[in-house]
């Protein structure tokens, strides 16, 4: 192993550590990446040197993690070229790239729960073909612990560790095989304040060791305080490449992750707020996961949309008021009854109807016809006959425009705008009073967005209180009434009409509106009950 | 009862355990990389046929051994080519090789012995030559599991196949491996059970060793010492049994026969809950799934 240290020798064999200083580690050139119809990376360059810490910016699906995975060999591009260390890279296979010098530490760790740290470590670079004992694994641990200052058991199983610690892991691992290039995708994304912190420092360290780091975020805070350049890829496209950190300020990098354009093609509503009536769906103090202290209030007849980056508490959010996992403090009332955590029958009585954001998890039963899926969960036990209830499926497949062969299909068959569709026919069949719609357009093509997306606001204007969890900004703009960020479990907002994309663009950075710029900025939420929706 | 517990006792218990610890032990290495091997049964009567079938040509038992080990390991070729390449059910596709190979050793054996006829019997190995070669098995499982990289790499495909995929590691080159391996020792323990104590070779010889295996595997906490040890118990009541049936009884016979069976039950239904099972086990890996 090389130690970071060392002088140059004449064989190149240690590197020095400030000659290579600028110069190009990894060289990403037109790289096109298309999964189906979808395209995941539409010509993307990318240039991470050696001794800098590079930023790649983006929201979800700009096609962040795909860049990676393929810098790392874990996927190939379908067009473009890398050159790693001043070598192009032919064979897009993990092994092969990971000898170059090139280390990747995911979201989702590559440890084994069952094995002790020492036995991951062992596992990523063995030496010879035999396995030393858990003693020798700890030891060969504890030397790295030593060298880089990461603290991580030894003789634990990465299971029984905390994300913080397996992430450490994750990174001693890499720095093992003495990665000259290390990419670590959204790696703040679970760790606390200080830990995140203790990242960004390591992370500094290890660049001025003359290593290359790419940072993947989507919190623009830390590209401030602990980057050198930084990329914003936006779609699959590099809005910002490779651009030192010192050209671009902060509202420049949000507008560039979130777009500037509008589509326009969601119905807009007629009216908003005005007719806002009683309060139908409240959330008190509710605690659960990635969430803080949550309250909520949904009024009768408004949409309240909640933007975000994935994976800010938008799941714990989604499973606590679908019923399907209990708050650890809190509750959640649905028309002033407490509804009972954790029982989705209770949610259901209550009156919230609930479009989950997988629809094909938990909307329907593929395997299952049309018909049947109508009725699932609001039949009574004993059912009529099956050619009966195919015929009473019809109309109601028919005014909400579920395309198929008919009340016989399977929901299987159905394109993703019809299966939707179906969803809402079911759930909005009952005329709730409140409905909890997650990302209830992905997927879709814009014909459908659009029709589930009027579905929704009509039911809006009948007096429901609609909850919309959602992705697309322009879709949130147009629909809500009121906008709130969710951003590291905490909500930031209201926001109201007419939407500052700006302000927006910086909360689900991480930055409140208001908040100092130099650090990161993790200030409480805003006293909801005291904000009310300018009328 | 002190007339059951007697040597001859212990000697028939090692006897009627043997097989069942080999098999056990392959379906500790298939398992642990997570390929649940339901085709045991069927690769120990493969081995078995193949056994006595060599050894009755040549005259020696150990070919029959080696015949009956190669067996085992084609008959783990075939659980291979469908459930690791293709991708298979794992469930589906072991019982359908444990019931080809029952029917198909069955048919093969008829082709060559007429009904009626009685199969010459073997030259038989001694029961000190298998137990040694048993306990030089263990040994050398215990040693590839815990001692090499290889062993830990297979732990590590049959927990998380994603992270050994991403550390560069073959996935189904590691877990066709480890079915080879099984199906080898499978195939061995069948052929131990004809070249050995019994010297003959029936239909349905394994009389559901192999799902006896199977169950000792969970029983064992898919370590191989436990494997083995089971392997004795299961040997020991079988052995109890056989002596109880010689004894007069108001107790009709087939309980006896099914006392074993019984026990393995019951220390399954007791152990299961306290053993981890490998986490991918019985599921296909495909790249990207998870």
């Amino acid at each position: 192993m090389t130690d970071p240290a060392c002088a140059v020798t004449d064989d190149g064999a240690t590197v020095d550590t400030t000659a290579d200083r600028g110069r190009s580690a990894v060289v990403m050139r037109g790289i096109h990446r298309r999964f189906g119809t979808t395209v995941a990376l539409g010509g993307v360059d990318l240039t991470l040197r050696h001794g800098e810490i590079h930023a790649v910016l983006g929201s979800n699906g700009a096609g962040k993690s795909t860049l990676m995975k393929i810098m790392v060999g874990l996927d190939r591009p379908d067009a473009g070229g890398v050159t790693i260390l001043g070598e192009a890279v032919d064979r897009f296979e993990p092994r092969a790239i990971r000898s170059r010098g090139v280390a990747l530490v995911q979201q989702h760790f590559t440890l084994v729960p069952t094995l002790t740290g020492g036995e991951n470590l062992v596992l990523a670079r063995p030496e010879g073909r035999l396995r030393p004992d858990r003693r020798a694994c700890r030891d060969r641990l504890a030397s790295l612990v030593e060298r880089y200052g990461l603290e991580v058991r030894g003789d634990v199983v990465a299971g029984a560790m905390s994300v913080g610690e397996q992430q450490r892991l994750e990174l001693l691992r890499a720095l093992d095989a003495d990665a000259r290039v290390l990419l670590l995708d959204e790696p703040t994304a679970v760790l606390t304040d200080a830990e995140a912190d203790q990242l960004l420092a390591v992370c500094r360290r290890l660049a001025e060791d003359g290593r290359a780091v790419a940072f993947i975020t989507h919190r623009l805070a830390e590209v401030f305080s602990g980057c050198d350049r930084v990329s914003v890829l936006r779609e699959g496209s590099a809005v910002i490449s490779d651009a030192p950190i010192a050209d671009h300020s902060r509202a420049d990098l949000a507008s560039a992750m979130v777009g500037s354009e509008s589509s326009g093609t969601y119905s807009r509503r007629a009216s908003r707020s005005d007719e806002a009536g009683a309060a139908l769906l409240q959330l008190r103090g509710v605690r659960a996961g990635r969430l803080h202290n949550i309250d909520l209030d949904v009024r009768a007849g408004e949409i309240v949309g909640i933007a975000g980056v994935d994976g800010n508490g938008q799941a714990d959010l989604e499973a606590v008021l679908s019923g399907r996992t209990a708050p650890e403090t809190g509750s959640v009332h649905i028309g002033g009854a407490t509804m009972v955590v954790a029982d989705p029958r209770s949610r259901r009585s209550l009156g919230l109807a609930y479009v989950p954001s997988d629809r094909y998890r938990w909307g329907l039963m593929r395997p299952m016809d049309l018909a049947d899926n109508l009725e699932l969960g609001r039949v009574p036990r004993v059912r009529g006959r099956r050619a009966h209830r195919r015929e009473a499926a019809r109309p109601a497949l028919q005014a909400w425009d579920v395309r198929s062969s008919g009340p016989a299909a399977r929901a299987a068959t159905l394109s993703g705008g019809n299966a939707q569709k179906l969803v809402l026919a079911r759930e909005l069949h009952d005329e709730p009073s409140v409905v909890l719609a997650c990302y209830p357009t992905r997927g879709l093509d814009p014909n459908a967005a659009d029709a589930v997306a009027g579905r929704l606001v009509d039911r809006a204007a009948l007096g429901a209180a609609v909850l919309w969890i959602g992705a697309e900004l322009d879709e949130l703009f147009a629909v809500s009434d009121r906008m709130f960020v969710l951003s590291d479990g905490e909500l930031i907002g209201p926001f109201t009409s007419p939407f500052d994309r700006g302000v927006i663009g910086l909360a689900m950075g991480g930055l409140a509106p208001g908040s100092a710029p130099s650090k990161p900025d993790r200030s409480p939420v805003p006293e909801l009950e005291q904000q009310e929706p300018s009328a | 009862m002190d007339a059951i517990l007697t040597l001859a006792t212990i000697s028939a218990a090692l006897r009627l355990a043997i097989p069942v610890a080999l098999s056990a032990l392959g379906a500790v290495v298939s398992e642990r990389s997570g390929v649940l091997n339901l085709g045991l049964e069927g690769m120990m009567i493969s081995g078995a046929l193949a056994a006595y079938s060599a050894a009755e040509a040549t005259g020696s038992p150990w070919l029959g051994l080696l015949a009956g080990a190669i067996v085992g390991v084609l008959a783990g070729a075939v659980l291979v080519a469908f459930v690791v390449y293709g991708r298979a059910n794992q469930i589906v596709t072991g019982i359908a090789v444990s019931l080809l190979a029952g029917f198909l050793t069955t048919y093969l054996f008829q082709q060559n012995y007429s009904i009626g006829q009685v199969p010459p019997r073997l030259n038989r190995i001694g029961l000190v030559a298998l137990v040694l070669l048993t306990v030089v098995l263990l040994a050398l499982v215990w040693f590839v599991l815990e001692r090499t990289v290889f062993g830990l790499a297979l732990d590590a495909v049959g927990e998380a196949p994603e992270a050994a995929d991403a550390l560069g590691y073959g996935v189904d080159r590691i877990r066709a491996i480890a079915t080879l391996i099984g199906g080898g020792f499978a195939g061995l323990g069948g052929a131990a059970l004809v070249c050995g104590p019994l010297g003959l070779f029936i239909e349905n010889v394994t009389a559901g060793r192999g799902w006896v295996a199977l169950a000792l595997v969970v029983f064992a906490g898919w370590k191989p010492l436990p494997a083995v040890v089971g392997a004795f118990l299961f040997g020991l009541s079988d052995a109890v049994q056989l002596r109880l049936q010689g004894t007069d009884s108001a107790v009709p016979y087939e309980f006896f026969l099914a006392l074993p069976y019984l026990l393995t039950l019951i220390a399954l239904v007791l152990r299961a809950r306290a053993s981890r099972t490998p986490a991918a086990l019985g599921v296909p890996f495909v790249r990207g799934t998870t």
